[in-house]
């Protein structure tokens, strides 16, 4: 997997500048880490989407932002995606000797995630024949966090990739996904996210902060 | 009650197959909880049972495979008997199996689900599910929930256990577990053992295999139809399956059925190659050992690491006693290192509660080694404790030849499927001629086998005496470990380090005498592996033996290698820099060397205290401010933090040996449900470099816990990290039992999801908003 150093300096937290050699050297080991450690898998199922509900599952989808975000599709893709759980083995075991391998590691196995995503994505794409937008997930804006569990059942995620969930709806293993992506003429595009429309305002990534 | 033993020698035994793909086809409909249909739609559970039985299939799994508490909430024990009474009723005659999957949980250390916990909940499972012929646990990927549930089904059930797991193209489950590592930890508790789901019956059969080859318990296969394609069609057709099937017998599987995409027709076509003689044949578990995610096989000379004992070691003692994880981690993880096989693991210190700290330290071992585990214990309770919970084959060290000691040991080793150590000693004492030792050894091996514990799962130990004391007993150990190898199919072991007791240069006795253990014949050494000479001597046996063939593993490990000169203390493996002398520069530019650096200072006088106040707070304060004024990232200020580490080390040892004091205790936790760590871990780095002793507790930490500590440990400070909003609720139960529990104590929290305010409303003292943050605090807190 092609993951993009760009982001990896960006998940770190490095706001622009030639970052420093070891850095550098941290993100380059990060990278080739997360590529041997990762075991990236991926389920997904398309859906009907009708009268803001996933209609094959009679499944009603709440809040507005995800409302305005599928706005125009006519079938949804819900997708679950993982790096596995060796990504949060070896990722404690570089806590233990360096924080910056550590920060390095997580970071390279953020931007993998999203790439792994993109990739599939695209797949998706090429086999339906039709234009995704942007994914969405459970914690974007209004959407809550508590759909993971109505997500991960509909995809029996956890037995296709190994992805659970923990009483607090945190997802184990640490680098894993779920997301909504719409389908449908008037969704095409767009792919970059809008910070703006999003609740986290103390959001160590947000964009409006600069 | 389901003789399901006599049933296979009468045959192979047919399960159904997939139950939610023909639900799917029947009813175009995903559902949630699919085992809700028991209750709102009985027929149409009770159509695909009936399709099934037709079909030929022996065994009915009731639609009972999600229905547990966590999966399907409340109504979970009602959706279970009915989907028992549905099953009974469409199958008349059929041997009705209750089907449990897993919970969608993931267990400690990775997850946040106890044992304990995966255990109560198909406790109540088995319990709803009683009226069922037989037990299946499937698509199992977790050993530790796969041991639970078995467990659980053992000790709340009479009825007849199968068990598998599901496993991928790489031979693992999601987890990690190799097919051997469940064969070696859950066979002792299931009747059945086998894989099911995932990948189609071609990929399943070296999987299937490996199992063959080891497995003590018939075995079971129900594969997939085949891998789907993008549309979800299964590939696999009816006769095509029952081909495989037939492979499959023929390699000595007992129990065939379908996983998903499986249909009645294939069932039915499977019905007509089976139905033929079981050719599987038993043979006790091999000698081996494992973990959930290594198996090491006892073949060769292994490398019991004997550190984690607190006999005669005063650091080892207050780390027990206080429940210090970061000291037994180092000790952990330097062994393996250092080339260890198994690590030994004791915490019997008199007036500590060893059942609880036992069962403890074996958890957080698992989180920090995959090196499987050896139990050193005397005391039942603490062993059978700690036997519960690992999830993998540990050794119990150890049972003797005393009656009391093997009515009390054998019985948990033959319930757990461990191996155990035979310690040469009776009601009489230490033995003082070969001969009685041997008598002993012999004792144990008959006793074991009354408890159906095979040869192969014992290691008897003939027993390590003084050389300075008991002279001649040298040569009896050793001509006792020859005759009982000579004679049975058990292992041997010795603790080495008792020889040279009371001698000078105990390291040249100790690596001769176990080089005169290995040749007469011991498989395991209890010893040091980080006392180089200690390794070496085993290399050097396997050379000697040919075991090492070619020496090639030797000279990989020796080639250009001098080994250190003798006296000289080995402080860190870092190199002095060529900024030579600029330490602060080193810190400044987040940069190597600096361990070696503080040790030239030190060594050339400077005081321990100057050198931080001085050299490292400042370097660490420009970064800082750098940081906070947005002139320096993030990664920049964590270079720092860890470049600084390395003097710390240096300084540390330094004031050890002085007794200066740290500047004050800080408990630092990610909270209970949260797995989120980084952040913490960054802050710990962090305030450990500005000369603050950290507890680091850890992730998903119970809020009991972290009062615990700082109790324990007189702190003033605590910092608390969350992730998420779900578990800012658990930050904020923990800050109100702390305000009760330990007032004057001051918190700190910080986290993704939190906010000045945020923090505030949860009734925290303090909000860190960045990694630099909590210094600031501590500072206003403990004082500079």
């Amino acid at each position: 997997m092609h993951i993009p150093v760009g982001e990896v300096l960006r998940y770190m937290g490095w706001r622009g500048g030639v970052p420093d050699g070891a850095v550098l050297s941290a993100v380059e080991k990060a990278l080739g880490l997360v590529n041997e450690t990762a075991t990236p898998r991926a389920v997904y199922k398309v859906f009907s989407y009708t009268d803001g509900k996933l209609a094959e599952a009679d499944l009603m989808l709440p809040g507005e932002d995800i409302a305005r975000h599928l706005k125009g599709a006519d079938k949804v893709v819900l997708i679950a995606a993982t790096l596995g759980i060796d990504i949060d083995r070896t990722e404690s075991t570089l806590a233990r000797t360096s924080a910056l391998e550590a920060l390095a590691f997580d970071a390279a196995a953020s931007a993998a995630i999203e790439e792994f995503l993109d990739e599939v994505s695209d797949k998706i794409s090429a086999d339906l024949n039709r234009t995704l937008g942007a994914r969405f997930s459970p914690g974007y804006g209004d959407l809550p966090i508590e759909c993971q569990a109505p997500f991960i059942k509909l995809l029996r995620a956890d037995k296709e990739i190994g992805l659970t969930l923990n009483e607090e709806y945190n997802m184990i293993p640490l680098k894993s996904v779920t997301a909504l992506i719409p389908v449908g003429a008037e969704c095409r595009g767009d792919k970059t996210h809008d910070c703006a429309r999003c609740s986290m305002s103390g959001c160590a990534f947000r964009s409006e902060k600069k | 009650m389901t003789d399901l033993l006599s049933l296979l020698k009468k045959g192979i035994l047919l399960f159904d197959g997939a139950f939610g793909t023909e639900l799917l086809k029947r009813r175009k409909k995903i559902e949630l909880v699919p085992e809700l249909l028991n209750l709102t739609e009985p027929e149409t559970v009770a159509a695909i049972h009936r399709d099934y039985a037709a079909a030929g299939a022996d065994v009915i799994s009731a639609n009972t495979f999600g229905a547990n508490r966590i999966k399907a909430g409340e109504r979970s024990g009602e959706m279970i008997a009915a989907g028992v009474k549905i099953a009974r009723e469409s199958a008349p005659g059929k041997i009705i199996a209750l089907d449990l999957g897993p919970t969608g949980r993931m267990a400690e250390p990775m997850g946040s689900t106890s044992f304990e916990e995966f255990y109560e909940t198909y406790k109540e499972a088995v319990i709803a599910g009683r009226e069922a012929d037989i037990v299946i646990l499937e698509t199992m990927s977790d050993l530790t929930e796969t041991r639970a549930a078995a467990l659980a089904v053992r000790e709340n059930s009479p009825l007849p256990l199968v068990v598998s797991m599901t496993f991928d193209e790489n031979m693992r489950t999601f987890t990690g577990t190799p097919p051997e590592a469940f064969v070696y930890a859950v066979s002792p508790f299931a009747d059945v053992i086998g894989v099911n789901c995932s990948l189609g019956p071609e990929q399943l059969l070296p999987i299937v295999e490996k199992i063959l080859k080891i497995s003590p318990k018939p075995v079971i296969v129900q594969a997939n139809a085949g891998i789907p394609d993008k549309d979800g069609n299964y590939p696999i057709a009816p006769e095509e399956f029952a081909g495989y099937a037939e492979r499959f017998r023929s390699l000595g599987v007992s129990v065939i059925g379908g996983c998903c995409g499986t249909t009645p027709e294939h069932i039915l076509r499977m019905r007509a190659v089976l139905g033929r003689e079981n050719k599987f044949s038993s043979a006790p578990l091999a000698p081996a050992v494992c973990s959930a995610t290594r198996v090491t096989p006892l073949d060769g000379v292994k490398i019991i690491g004997e550190r984690i004992n607190p006999t005669g070691k005063k650091a080892m003692k207050e780390a027990l006693r206080s429940g210090d994880m970061n000291y037994i981690t180092a000790r952990a993880v330097e062994q393996e290192e250092a080339g260890a096989d198994i690590l030994d693991v004791n915490a019997g210190i008199p007036d500590i509660d060893e059942a609880a700290v036992l069962k403890k330290l074996v958890k957080h071992l698992c989180s920090v080694t995959t090196l499987p585990l050896q139990l050193d214990s005397s005391d039942p309770k603490a062993l059978e404790n700690a036997l519960r919970i690992y999830p993998g084959r540990a050794i119990v060290n150890s049972v003797s030849g005393e009656s009391a000691s093997l009515e009390r040991i054998l019985p948990l080793v033959k319930k757990y499927g461990s191996m155990v150590v035979g310690l040469t000693i009776d009601e009489e004492g230490i033995p003082k001629t070969t001969e009685k030792r041997v008598e002993i050894a012999e004792k144990i091996i008959r006793a074991a086998k009354e408890y159906s514990v095979p040869e192969e799962s014992i290691i008897i130990d003939c027993l390590t005496l003084t050389a300075g004391a008991e002279q001649e007993q040298a040569v009896n150990t050793l001509e006792a470990i020859k005759r009982i190898k000579s004679k049975y199919k058990v292992k041997t072991v010795l603790g080495v380090s008792n020889i040279s007791f009371g001698l000078p240069y105990r390291g040249a006795v100790n690596a001769g005498f176990l080089s005169a253990a290995l040749w007469a014949g011991l498989d395991m050494a209890i010893i040091n592996p980080c006392v180089p000479e200690m390794t070496e001597t085993v290399d050097v046996y396997n050379v000697l033996s040919a075991r090492d063939e070619g020496a090639k593993a030797y000279t990989a490990k020796y080639a250009g290698y001098t080994p250190a000169a003798r006296g000289s203390v080995a402080a860190g493996a870092q190199s002095a820099s060529p900024h030579g002398g600029d330490l602060g520069y080193l810190i400044r530019k987040g940069l190597g060397g600096t361990e070696a650096e503080a040790e030239k200072l030190l060594s050339s006088g400077t005081e321990p205290s100057e050198l931080i106040e001085k050299i490292l707070i400042p370097a660490l304060n420009d970064v800082g401010a750098d940081y906070e004024s947005g002139k320096a990232f993030l990664p920049q200020l964590i270079a720092s933090a860890d470049s600084a580490k390395g003097a710390f080390a240096a300084i540390k040892r330094a004031m050890s040996s002085s007794g200066a004091p740290a500047k004050g205790r800080i408990v630092m936790a990610t909270v209970k449900g949260d797995v989120h760590d980084i952040g913490k871990n960054i802050a710990c780095t962090v305030l450990e470099n500005y000369g603050y002793e950290v507890i680091d507790l850890g992730k998903n930490v119970p809020p009991e816990d972290i009062v615990a500590s700082v109790k324990a440990h007189d702190v003033k400070l605590v910092g608390l990290s969350a992730l998420m909003t779900t578990t800012v609720k658990n930050m904020e139960e923990t800050i109100s039992l702390l305000k009760r529990e330990c007032p004057g104590v001051k918190t700190m929290v910080g986290g993704a999801v939190l906010t000045e305010e945020y923090a505030v409303k949860i009734g925290a003292d303090f909000y860190c908003p960045d990694a630099q943050s909590d210094v600031r605090i501590a500072e206003k807190v403990l004082g500079k």
